[in-house]
């Protein structure tokens, strides 16, 4: 069996070169060669590429050995070199190996140069393999790093298409489905902008054929990768729709491609392609195994943007969807509510009958009603971690008189007397609404847990805190149920003795919150629970303390 | 001759729930389901409305939109507003709509009454 080898020359002798080659073939080497004489002669042969070795005599008329490896280093190429001249010495050898020479040979012992050869083309093997996985894993180290910088679907897809040009290609589209319109180009990558410009413009101009024999609609419907080592203009004259077609084809000057399915966890986003052009080797197999794996990294990263975008979506249509119901469930109670208390206090003016405690009954459930309204479009905008705050100029005893007032016909009916201790002028940047919501619940929760008792309240400010303390003389909290239920759904009682949504207190915390304050429970010396809301009376600096 | 109020809603059950409310307190009422509507009231009412008791999401011409036009006019332009809206975030559209008040629906009657009467200009 014969390896066909390519040997590049530096030698001013043709006679030896013959010589050598004699050798070489003996060997079993099918040899290719050429001869260069000169620096310049051997820069230009190695930008043409493709040497498997460099044997090279020791000294020439104006050039020599070390030179040429000068040449070869400046060159970037790994190409073994080995020094075979009639007048290498011992010294010279050791001066050449110590300049990046695998070996030197003197001219009588040639017989033993294709061995020599054959171990230096192993090592060089071996030698590209291993960077060629460092760049690999390299590549792909950078890819998981590059792929998690955003959230965004194109600006994680143009991330992957740069992300492969030019370590793995010279070219490199990612093909997406779009509604009704087949696969695609979302992102392309080219080193020249230019390339990239027109490349989109011929997807634009000549979009995929969805049942093309092979290509990315081809990978797309079998969910296969496909290697085309090299790909025949023959081909692409089949494929041209136009002479301009076949010419933008022709242009992008692909010499072998690679179709990767992007495969997530839900199912195919697209495809990615992959195309070397003159200049880079036709693609490996290897090359295709890298690319599958940068395709899974990618689709990966895809998919994530994708859900992100659809779960931002979601969260907007359900805001929507809540400011709609919002309006249309306020509207009906505001009716009701309305009728309700003017018949109330109609009824009072004109009748003696039990009327207006009726009526008064009816339209403490519609206040209810309004109330779980509230709490449960709250606690479903809640869910996603935002809760608005108008601020404004506060006084919280101003807001615990009047949530006071609202309670007062409920105080009479569980048989509360309220003692209220309150202090003036305990202001600060709230949002009213959310703070009276707070203080309700709070309140209400002592009327229901310590009916026919009395409920203390007082309002005091304390260095940097306004403060509302509640009271109530009812069955208390146990120690380990104090923070329970502040959480959502939490009680400390089975919900078929006490009713409730077990919402109020849960909404109370995330408002206090919200404001850079707290609210806590405690057990009250002698019996009962006691509440403290804790406000700051600066205005809150909520970002900085995200941040 | 005491000023009317100008009630501008486009729910109708509400708008009359509100005339009826209103009337009882005493008031005289004009209605109008829409800003457009209520605009076509405005250059009618005489005397002028002591107040607009002004709802915001409305279709044709929404509570923004007619106090902007309401603006306009300089026998109008100082009318008290009270912004009584369904939707959240009314304390930022009262102050856009430049409006003496802000009622967030539901509403109680004495509410209502107390927000009315403490701006309403009776004249």
């Amino acid at each position: 069996m014969t390896t066909s080898l390519r040997v590049l020359f530096v030698e001013d002798n043709p006679d030896d070169k013959v010589l050598i080659e004699r050798e070489l073939r003996r060997g079993g080497f099918e040899v290719r060669s050429e001869r260069v004489q000169t620096a310049e002669e051997l820069r230009r042969a190695l930008e043409r590429g493709g040497w498997d070795i460099i044997l090279s005599d020791y000294c020439l008329p104006g050039f020599d050995a070390p030179s040429a490896l000068g040449v070869l280093h400046q060159s970037g190429q790994d190409i073994p070199l080995i020094v075979v001249s009639g007048s290498v010495g011992e010294w010279e050898g050791v001066e050449v190996m110590k300049a990046g020479a695998r070996d030197y040979f003197p001219k009588t012992l040639l017989t033993r140069l294709p061995a020599a050869v054959s171990r230096e083309l192993e090592e060089a093997r071996l030698r590209h393999e291993r960077v060629r996985a460092e760049g690999d894993r390299a590549l792909l180290a950078r890819a998981g790093e590059v792929l998690a910088l955003s959230l965004d679907f194109q600006e994680t897809a143009d991330r992957v298409a740069r992300l492969a040009v030019p370590e793995l290609a010279d070219w490199c589209a990612l093909y997406v489905p779009q509604e009704g319109r087949g696969l695609r180009v979302v992102a392309l990558a080219h080193e020249e902008p230019a390339r990239v410009a027109s490349g989109f413009e011929s997807d634009r101009l000549y979009p995929l054929d969805p049942d093309a024999p092979s290509g990315p609609a081809r990978a797309w419907r079998t969910g296969e990768a496909q290697l085309v080592a090299d790909v025949p203009p023959a081909r692409l004259e089949v494929l041209a729709r136009s002479p301009d077609h076949l010419r933008r084809m022709l242009e992008l000057g692909l010499r072998s491609v690679i179709h990767v399915p992007l495969v997530g966890r839900t199912g195919s986003l697209g495809v990615m392609t992959l195309g070397t052009t003159e200049g880079r080797p036709r693609f490996s197999q290897q090359d295709l195994t890298v690319s599958q794996e940068l395709a899974r990294r990618a689709a990966l990263a895809l998919e994530n943007a994708r859900l992100y975008h659809e779960s931002q979506e979601a969260i907007r249509l359900r805001d929507e969807f809540l400011a709609v119901a919002a309006h249309e469930l306020r509207t009906p109670l505001t009716t009701l509510g309305l009728q309700l208390g003017t018949l109330v206090q109609r009824a009072r003016r004109e009748t003696s009958s039990d009327m207006p405690e009726r009526l008064e009954r009816g339209l403490r459930q519609v206040r209810r009603l309004g109330t779980l309204v509230e709490m449960l479009l709250d606690v479903s905008r809640l869910a996603t971690g935002e809760l608005p705050l108008a601020l404004e100029s506060v006084d919280l005893g101003e807001v615990v008189d009047e949530v006071l007032e609202r309670f007062e016909a409920e105080a009479l009916a569980v048989g509360c007397a309220v003692r209220l201790e309150t202090a003036s002028g305990v202001i600060g940047q709230w949002d009213r609404i959310r703070v009276e919501q707070v203080v309700s619940a709070v309140l209400a929760n002592a009327f229901k847990f310590g009916p026919r008792q009395p409920v203390e309240v007082r309002v005091g400010r304390g260095e940097r805190t306004a403060r509302v303390v509640v009271e109530d003389r009812g069955i208390g909290i146990p120690e380990e149920q104090l923070e329970r239920i502040f959480e959502r759904f939490g009680r400390a009682v089975s919900s078929r003795s006490y009713g409730g949504l077990g919402l109020g207190l849960y909404l109370a915390r995330r408002v206090a919150e919200a404001h850079g304050g707290r609210v806590w429970a405690e057990q009250r010396p002698g019996g009962g629970a006691r509440f403290t809301l804790e406000l700051p009376l600066e205005p809150p600096r909520a970002k900085e303390d995200e941040a | 001759m005491t000023r009317p109020l100008l009630v501008v809603d486009d729910d109708t059950d509400l708008r009359e729930a509100l005339e009826e409310v209103l009337r009882d307190a005493g008031y005289t009422v004009l209605a109008a389901g829409n800003g457009r509507e209520a605009l076509e009231v405005l250059a009618r009412a005489r005397p002028l409305p002591g107040l607009v008791l002004l709802d915001m999401m409305m279709p044709v011409l929404d509570g923004l939109g007619f106090s902007q036009e309401m603006r306009t006019v300089p026998e109008w332009k100082d009318i008290p507003v009270v912004v009584f809206s369904a939707s959240a975030g009314n304390a930022a559209v009262a102050s856009q709509v430049g409006a003496r008040a802000y009622l967030r629906k539901p509403v109680d009657v004495e509410v209502l009454l107390e927000t009315i009467g403490q701006h309403v200009e009776a004249e």
